[in-house]
């Protein structure tokens, strides 16, 4: 059960070219370590909020969007002028959006956090930076999926 | 250095190797650098620009000038930032830690801090074990 936000939480990429909003919270949100989703951003663990397709809205820029299939199942979109990976689709839960955390306005807090947020894909991390927090550390996605 | 460090994008198109040691390496928490990676903050390590060379897919390259000096270069393919040129700072390019091959350490240790903290998400938890500055 998700509540809608009071006002929409808005985001995009650097340059302003894409632009979307929340109509809801994240209903999962995640830190993942995963070589993959590493050498996409150019991070240590990109962060990433899960929300329904009804909650999540484009407001512009669907022509600005490269699309980047990771998998044959895992659709990534990120700005063709500045980079920004904004958000992906996925063949086996089409009924979801996820977005990055990141690229949320005035480092807005996505929702979901309390349940769910954690480390997932923790054995494949960049040893070297411990994040230093008490959020759960999982093997693959742990237990929410 | 004796080793040379190999990184690159996840498409494989763009690669790079770092052959001389790293000067500075710090976690970047301003909101450009947050945007631009669409993480909750940004990793980078300096090095001299003459030790940090593009090995594979130049030509696969977009250009992004984040602010005016600020070159950022992204694979076209797949999106992955892979280096910054800085006007400023001719002699130097910065790399992302995260995409080194084999995810080693990419030097600096001793410089590793977190910056412009001031600008940090307010619900994201820091190492307290790392130093931290209001600026660079």
């Amino acid at each position: 059960m998700t509540t809608a936000h009071p006002k929409p939480i808005a985001g995009g990429c650097l340059c302003g070219a894409v632009r979307f909003e929340l109509t809801e919270p994240a209903h999962d949100v995640y830190h993942c370590h995963c070589s993959i989703f590493r050498k996409l951003q150019g991070a240590l663990y990109p962060t990433y909020g899960v929300v329904a397709r009804t909650g999540f809205r484009l407001m512009k820029g669907a022509d600005s969007l490269t699309t980047y299939d990771s998998s044959g199942e895992v659709h990534r979109h990120f700005c063709s002028t500045c980079g920004s990976h904004v958000f992906e689709d996925t063949n086996y839960q089409p009924e979801n959006v996820w977005f990055s955390v990141g690229t949320l306005d005035d480092g807005a807090d996505p929702g979901g956090r309390a349940a769910t947020e954690r480390h997932i894909f923790w054995e494949p991390r960049t040893g070297w930076f411990e994040p230093g927090d008490d959020l759960p550390k999982v093997i693959k996605f742990g237990d929410n999926g | 250095m004796s080793d040379v460090l190999g990184g690159g994008c996840m498409c494989g198109k763009v690669h790079f190797e770092v052959r001389e040691a790293a000067t500075d390496l710090y976690h970047c928490h301003c909101s450009m650098c947050r945007k631009v990676h669409g993480t909750v903050f940004a990793t980078y390590a300096v090095a001299p620009k003459t030790g940090v060379v593009i090995t594979r897919g130049a030509e696969n390259l977009s250009r992004f000038d984040s602010s005016p000096g600020v070159s950022r270069f992204f694979c076209r393919t797949c999106g992955c930032q892979i280096m910054i040129d800085v006007a400023v700072q001719p002699d130097d390019r910065w790399f992302m830690p995260g995409i080194l091959d084999g995810a080693v350490h990419p030097g600096a240790a001793a410089t590793e801090r977190h910056i412009f903290v001031g600008s940090k998400l307010p619900w994201l938890h820091l190492d307290s074990q790392l130093p931290q500055s209001e600026d660079m």
